[in-house]
């Protein structure tokens, strides 16, 4: 194995600047804000572990993602398993500056987590990857390694259920 | 129907950037991050996994365990970032993240997570959540009812130990109880293959050897997959 030391972040610089990016997707893959704390955790306790594996074939992202998927896939298992109460998103946002904007964004953020409750779990993590995260088609198929053509079709289906549940929203 | 309207592009613009975890949630996982690493060992660099990049691996791991140590008290820590970057990316060992940056109650984390693998016969109490609190007592209960991912990485560590220690049977023996998390499954497997290899189960190592490699195509580990079993069964070298 040849050690590759391109880093972009030395590993405090990893939890400092991604804290949110592994926080949020955690939560728009489905973990229970009552343990996006333990999951956030848990994510990073393998990104140390691991952090000298990353040889920066992937972006930090790309490689974050594969990991913190996985981590959430636990959870979620733990939450079927579990007497965890259902999550009616009781964490405060941090970026809001006033009441009116903090009730419509944990009203906008409650939908979204609902309608991507409703699309399946790769397609969740497909969609939420590029159209959330913005990333590339290629990206996303490292990220989950996943073969492009499958990424592609994947995000078509995600859009159609997304849009499907969109609408059924905005009509109840 | 494959794209999304108007209006949904524009709800899509709207909360991309608006899902931010509460301002205190960085201190809280900073602060269980801190205690993972105090309970002693879990973040042992993995022999099998890490290579030459060890010393690297080691300077790294020392570097976080540095700043979760200082953030928890001071606010900051650019220039500590940008020095240990810097002593990481030119190769230098752990000693010197350490001498520079540590603080007391860091510096003991450090020493207990870098001593290579001790020997330990059983596994420690699972304190890793232990102090942790929750504002929801359901979910607390549930949770700590439920395994924890540091005790699996625990059991790993002791097959590896068994394994490294020549007791192949052992590490197998291990291996059997931590099927739990599928984000350490490349090592669960690797170890595995290995422990396999060790007990003379070569045909059992090969078959699991080419899914690995097929599931794992780009695992640091798999140089020693390939090593170590591909000559053990072929007998091309020792």
């Amino acid at each position: 194995m040849v050690a590759r030391l391109d880093l972009p972040e030395s590993a405090s610089a990893l939890y400092e600047n991604e804290f949110v990016f592994v926080w949020r997707n955690l939560r728009r893959l489905g973990v229970d804000s009552s343990l996006l704390d333990d999951a956030t955790h848990d994510v990073f306790i393998v990104v140390l572990r691991r952090l000298p594996e990353f040889v920066g074939r992937s972006s930090v992202r790309t490689w974050l993602f594969g990991i913190l998927y996985h981590v959430a896939q636990g959870y979620r298992r733990k939450v079927r398993g579990a007497d965890v109460p259902s999550d009616e998103l009781d964490y405060l946002p941090g970026a809001i500056q006033t009441p009116e904007e903090l009730h419509q964004n944990r009203e906008e953020l409650r939908v979204l987590h609902q309608l991507l409750g409703a699309l399946g779990e790769r397609r969740r993590a497909i969609f939420i990857l590029m159209e959330l995260e913005e990333m590339s088609a290629p990206e996303v198929a490292e990220a989950l390694n996943l073969k492009l053509n499958t990424v592609y079709s994947g995000l078509r289906l995600a859009r159609a259920e997304f849009q499907a549940a969109f609408h059924r929203h905005n009509a109840s | 129907m494959t794209e999304m309207n108007r209006h949904a592009r524009e709800f899509i613009q709207r909360v991309r950037c608006a899902d931010e975890p509460p301002l205190e949630a960085k201190n809280r996982v900073r602060v269980m991050l801190r205690s993972s690493v105090a309970a002693g060992g879990l973040l042992l660099p993995a022999k099998a996994a890490m290579g030459s990049s060890s010393a690297v691996g080691s300077a790294m791991l020392s570097g976080v365990i540095a700043a979760v140590g200082t953030c928890a008290v001071l606010v900051g820590v650019a220039q500590y970032d940008k020095e240990s970057q810097s002593a990481a990316l030119k190769g230098s060992a752990a000693q010197k993240s350490e001498k520079t940056f540590m603080k007391p109650v860091a510096a003991v984390s450090v020493h207990q997570s870098i001593d290579p693998l001790p020997q330990r016969d059983s596994l420690p109490p699972v304190v890793i959540n232990g102090n942790r609190q929750s504002s929801r007592d359901a979910a607390l209960v549930s949770k700590s009812e439920l395994p924890s991912l540091s005790e699996e990485l625990e059991r790993l560590r002791l097959a590896h130990s068994a394994l490294e220690a020549g007791h192949g049977q052992r590490a197998l023996s291990i291996l059997e109880a931590t099927e739990l998390f599928p984000e350490l499954d490349m090592e669960r497997a690797a170890l595995r293959i290995l422990a396999l290899c060790a007990v003379g189960r070569t045909e059992d190592a090969r078959r699991l050897k080419a899914k690995y490699l097929d599931r794992f195509p780009r695992s640091p580990m798999s140089n020693r997959i390939e090593h170590s079993c591909a000559t053990s069964i072929e007998g091309a070298a020792p």
